[in-house]
């Protein structure tokens, strides 16, 4: 009894050990969907190296890279916000060397704001990869004015606005004004006070809220009832109901879509750094980047790859951003670490107010 | 004899152990956080600082305490309004279990499954307003959903149970002799309910109130839910701190304050029981 128990650890072990020693492998810390099974299927083919996905957020990233200093994965993909403050005190990346990515297949001025974005002590720790953008959800025949983030705030659409009661909102809201919040972010008096007057305009504005949605299938049902004619959003949702009703479609906001990107970062302790570049260069590549796409609906940082998507999903695309909307996007600069604390006092002020 | 002293040690100690690792502890925890300083990166930075409370204090926040404390108090007597009369209606009736069971199925689903299923009835195209507009009472869909009407009513419809339950408690041991002594002794119907029923009663009513008071102050999906989040109670400030504001000493201390406020409130039902019942009180069993 002992002994067969025994010969199955063996084998086990024999199986496990002769499994890693057959293939090269690629650990990826990345988000649910950013790694399809096709793709995946189409990486081993083409260079043998198995990728093995682990999926999470920005938070949880973080907290198992720290708790390893850096090692257990060779591939990461944090926001490109999140990553200089993160590195700068704990060190968990390593520097990205940009002569191993393929640049001429990434959208140039992404790839600047990213290297710009994740710059600690002269070196740069991240490629993009993923893009989307916070804009305007908006029901065309009902509210046919609404282009701007300042259309959230106007009582011509009382009772009819929604937003989240988050961080984006109170930029966008700077923004509305004319203002740009992101220049203040390193002078944190100047910030809050244009926080307060932004406060003040959302406490001002909330007798015109429906809802401040923290769900975005409820925000979505709520648009389909017309209780909600202008919220903020993001793309996905907006060009979903506009599959159900042709009223109904994401906006750029004029002052500008403000906009998200994950990246690829490589861990401090990273053991298959070769392969990381391969799967960088490999899911950039226009034509991998269209599957990718095609499936979740997020354009990516691969230059011409909406290209060769699918007419529908591209249609969306066109519909939605020229490329003058694309060059406006307000990317995310990092969060110093004091800010967070005056947008949660400001938020809980606008929460409270009557 | 020596086994099952031996079993009692043992569930004894796993109850123990049990209380002390997740009940002591993590209170414990909260409290401790309550006096240390924000940190971006470890939530906590160990420097010891009243500042949280400081800021319990703050205008702001002070007002969202007395916005809960009122939606809190109108919660608990719609409820003792309904549920008086329902219990008293459960004691009496033949059908009590039944009555009773009815009364607790609710516990059987999620209560945020219950609460979405209230946003069904009150949406714009929900069931309420497709009857209104169907019988032509309105033409246009009635604003249901994100009111504070709405949350109250979620409230309401919660915590109800947990208000029928301890007066049912109550009314059920009411000696029918007592009223019909007052009857006897001329009282009219009100009279007999002022001065009998409800004095007997009053440990029951008593129950019932902290019961849905507290759970009142706490409950966060409610208003984020019914409400659009417009109207922010006390457990959406606590949950909102830790979760998006991520400042955990400050949502500690809000939490201590709570548990710190639920305590008087026991207590005064202590003190409440002790008065109008000086006999069970004097000896705890």
């Amino acid at each position: 009894m002992r002994n067969t128990t025994i010969r199955c650890l063996a084998l086990v072990l024999v199986l496990a050990l002769a499994g890693s020693a057959w293939g090269e492998t690629l650990e990826l810390l990345t988000w649910k969907g950013y790694a399809p099974d096709a793709l995946i299927a189409k990486f081993a083919k083409e260079t043998g190296i198995t990728v093995k996905p682990t999926y999470t957020n920005n938070e949880e990233m973080i907290a198992k890279l720290r708790a390893t200093r850096g090692a257990g994965f060779d591939l990461a993909q944090p926001s490109q916000d999140r990553i200089s403050s993160v590195q700068a005190e704990f060190g968990i990346y390593q520097p990205i060397d940009y002569g191993k990515v393929q640049a001429d297949q990434i959208t140039a001025s992404m790839l600047e704001a990213v290297k710009k974005n994740t710059l600690v002590d002269g070196k740069s720790y991240a490629v993009p990869h993923v893009y989307g953008t916070d804009g305007l959800i908006v029901n065309r025949k009902q509210a046919p004015g609404a282009a701007d983030y300042s259309d959230l705030l106007n009582p011509q659409f009382k009772g009819r606005v929604s937003y989240r009661l988050k961080r984006p909102t109170l930029i966008a809201t700077a923004f509305g004004m004319g203002k740009d919040p992101f220049a203040l972010y390193n002078d944190p008096a100047a910030y809050q006070k244009l926080m307060e007057e932004v406060g003040q305009k959302l406490i001002d504005g909330k007798s015109l809220v429906k809802v401040y949605w923290a769900n975005g299938d409820a925000l979505l049902e709520s648009m389909r009832a017309g209780e909600v004619f202008v919220a903020m959003a993001w793309e996905n949702g907006g060009w979903k109901l506009h599959n159900e009703n042709p009223d109904i479609d994401f906006v750029a906001p004029k002052s500008g879509a403000m906009g998200w990107i994950d990246t690829f970062t490589i861990p401090a302790k990273a053991k298959n750094v070769a392969g990381a570049y391969k799967w960088i260069n490999f899911m950039l590549r226009p034509e991998n980047a269209a599957v990718f796409t095609n499936i979740e609906k997020y354009d990516t940082a691969s230059k011409g790859a909406i290209k060769l998507c699918d007419p529908a999903v591209r249609a969306n695309f066109e519909r939605s951003f020229t490329q003058a909307d694309i060059d406006k996007i307000n990317w995310y600069p990092p969060v110093p670490a004091k800010l967070e604390e005056i947008e949660g006092l400001i938020l809980d002020k606008v929460k409270a107010a009557q | 004899m020596k086994d099952r002293s031996l079993f009692k040690t043992a569930v004894i100690a796993l109850v123990s152990l049990w209380i002390v690792a997740l009940v002591c502890l993590p209170n414990l925890l909260v409290v401790a956080a309550s006096f240390l300083e924000r940190d971006e990166f470890r939530f906590v930075r160990p420097a010891l600082t009243l500042d949280n409370y400081r800021q319990v204090f703050d205008p702001v926040f002070f007002a969202i305490f007395m916005r809960s404390f009122g939606f809190a108090a109108a919660t608990t007597a719609l409820a003792l309004a309904a549920g008086y009369p329902f219990a008293t209606l459960l004691a009496r009736s033949r059908f009590r279990r039944t009555l009773l069971v009815l009364v607790v199925i609710p516990f059987w689903t999620s209560s945020l499954v219950r609460t979405y299923a209230l946003i069904g009835l009150l949406k714009a195209k929900g069931i309420v307003n497709s009857l209104l507009l169907a019988t032509g009472l309105v033409r246009e869909p009635l604003s249901l959903l994100y009111t504070d009407g709405a949350v109250l009513l979620g409230l309401v419809y919660t915590l109800l149970p947990f208000m029928i339950l301890p007066l049912y408690a109550a009314i059920e041991k009411l000696d029918p002799q007592l009223s019909e002594a007052g009857y006897d002794l001329g009282a009219s119907r009100w009279q007999v309910l002022w001065h009998v029923t409800l004095p007997v009663t009053l440990p029951g009513i008593v129950a019932g109130s902290i019961l849905v008071f507290l759970p009142a102050l706490g409950i966060f999906y409610v208003p984020d839910l019914l409400g659009g989040a417009k109207s922010m109670l006390l457990g959406n400030l606590i949950k909102n701190q830790f979760l998006t504001a991520r400042h955990w000493p400050f949502g500690s201390a809000v939490s201590v304050f709570l548990t710190l406020l639920m305590g008087l409130l026991l207590w005064g039902y202590y003190a409440s029981l002790k008065r109008f019942n000086p006999d069970l009180a004097g000896t705890p069993r």
